[in-house]
């Protein structure tokens, strides 16, 4: 007996809500015991209702050692790295982006290129070399190479978002006598708000969850980022305490995950950095 | 390195390509609601950080993790995942963090194949399946290419995760060639040695890279 085309669409729509709810629920057990160790009084290693709900855990990790010192290491590592990225990038876009020449495609394609090396593969050399010169051990030194890691990706995502500025506005400007440089600080970047704002959030988030990076790099303890000290927290405790364990986990996780939603709100869905991904 | 391939293979090709196009696929499907829930978890997992992730999925397969309590609840055998099968382990640990990705680039290569082209498959006759074969497979393979590059790059360098889970153990069964990399050169201290496996890492980076360009070449 033939089903008329619209109980057929809800069948399948059933379908489809039943099966990725499945996913889901695979997807958000290991994310549901963070929440829930994190408030349990005597969490272990499986999801199951708190013993007790409470906040001690979070009380025992916000401390100076624990907590701030090293999220204020991430914070100071990953915000130099991503200003400095964001500046170097608008800068080179803007040229990439403005004038033709015959240079332009054979650097964009370097930069593609660039983008999809991996970084895991130059740690070794940049350690060596970091050795020779000095820079090791040194937030500025990783701040340096956090930015030159991040910027050919971000120089592609700046120079396809400054492709969608108007550049009559900016001819407008070099008549009133601007110099390329005001035209590309007052005129093309407040243009390319949203744009700059992937950059920047995409730079941010890419530095805050590097592990390796700072793992190789910084050799103290006191300079260690937060990606790192937590790996410490873990393995040099002797018994770990997983309800702190969990406690910190989120509190590293917030910044970035906020961040994120921000974004997404003010674009109009995550979807939009997928596309703009896509090349 | 063949445990590098074995890792890259299921984690990447298999797994999140797979599973990210799958779920696409359903998000266009499913009622609004359910499309922001799912779609806000698989895209948590991804924006954690690496070393978070890592530890939410050490957990999961912990002898006394969630996995096995699922398994025994289901009176099914259990078993020390990272022990017996730690490479399986880490491939699902990268599939559980990298499957958003993909399903970000499907969802934005789904939205653009005009709705007459599935309408007039639908009108001819075409089932469910042979509509995914013949037309929307086919109209999406650019994206396919670019995705499955990308991707693969991405798990080439994963290090953070498989660190975390396993330190490439038990007896190396889960080292990937940046852990053995890190090995030699750092615990060994035979840097030589070290830049050697990250000079072949590299050329495989480099060749992927090449294919990719290929691939985009039209739009640049």
């Amino acid at each position: 007996m033939p089903r008329t085309p619209s109980s057929r669409r809800t069948t399948h729509r059933l379908a489809a809500d039943a099966g990725l709810l499945v996913v889901a629920a695979a997807f958000s057990l290991p994310l549901l015991w963070v929440i829930l160790s994190a408030l349990d009084t005597n969490a272990n290693l499986q999801v199951k209702l708190p013993d007790g709900l409470t906040l001690d855990n979070f009380d025992a990790v916000l401390t100076p050692d624990v907590t701030f010192t090293p999220l204020l290491n991430s914070l100071l590592l990953c915000g130099g790295g991503t200003l400095l990225t964001v500046a170097c990038a608008a800068l080179a876009a803007y040229p990439l982006s403005r004038f033709r020449s015959r240079l332009n495609r054979p650097f964009l394609l370097t930069v593609l290129f660039a983008t999809s090396l991996p970084i895991t593969a130059i740690m070794v050399p940049v350690y060596a070399l970091f050795v020779q010169v000095n820079l090791i051990d040194t937030m500025q030194g990783t701040i340096f190479f956090f930015a030159a890691s991040q910027l050919p990706f971000a120089i592609w995502l700046m120079k396809n978002f400054m492709d969608g500025v108007p550049k009559e506005l900016e001819e407008a400007a070099w008549t009133d006598g601007a110099s390329s440089l005001q035209s590309l600080v007052r005129i093309v970047l407040p243009l390319m708000g949203p744009g700059v704002a992937v950059v920047t959030v995409f730079s941010f988030v890419m530095m805050w969850g590097n592990f390796f990076v700072p793992f190789m790099l910084l050799l103290t303890p006191d300079q260690m980022p937060a990606a790192v000290s937590i790996n410490e927290f873990f393995g040099n405790r002797g018994t770990v305490v997983y309800g702190q364990l969990a406690a910190f986990s989120i509190i590293y996780s917030t910044p970035v995950i906020l961040l994120y939603v921000l974004v997404a709100r003010r674009l109009g869905g995550g979807f939009a950095l997928g596309g703009a991904v896509k090349g | 390195m063949w445990l590098t391939l074995v890792f890259t293979v299921v984690s990447a090709l298999l797994g999140q390509n797979t599973l990210g196009l799958a779920l696409a696929a359903l998000m266009q499907r499913a009622s609004k609601t359910v499309r922001t829930l799912v779609g806000g978890i698989v895209i948590t997992a991804w924006v954690l950080p690496e070393v978070v992730a890592g530890f939410l999925l050490y957990a999961f397969f912990r002898r006394e993790g969630t996995l096995n309590a699922i398994l025994d609840w289901l009176h099914l055998p259990s078993q020390n995942w990272l022990f017996t099968l730690p490479i399986l382990a880490v491939s699902f640990a990268n599939v559980w963090r990298g499957t958003a990705f993909s399903m970000l680039v499907y969802w934005a290569a789904l939205n653009e194949i005009p709705k007459e082209i599935t309408e007039a498959a639908e009108v001819d006759g075409a089932g469910g399946w042979r509509r995914m074969w013949h037309i929307t497979l086919p109209m999406i393979r650019r994206s396919i290419g670019t995705n499955l590059m990308l991707i693969t790059l991405q798990t080439l360098s994963v290090f953070g995760l498989i660190w975390v889970m396993t330190r490439g153990g038990p007896g190396g069964k889960s080292q990937t060639l940046p852990l053995f990399m890190y090995e030699e050169a750092f615990q060994k201290s035979m840097i030589g040695y070290g830049t050697a496996v990250a000079l072949l890492l590299l050329v495989v980076g480099s060749l992927f890279s090449v294919v990719y360009l290929r691939l985009l070449r039209t739009e640049v």
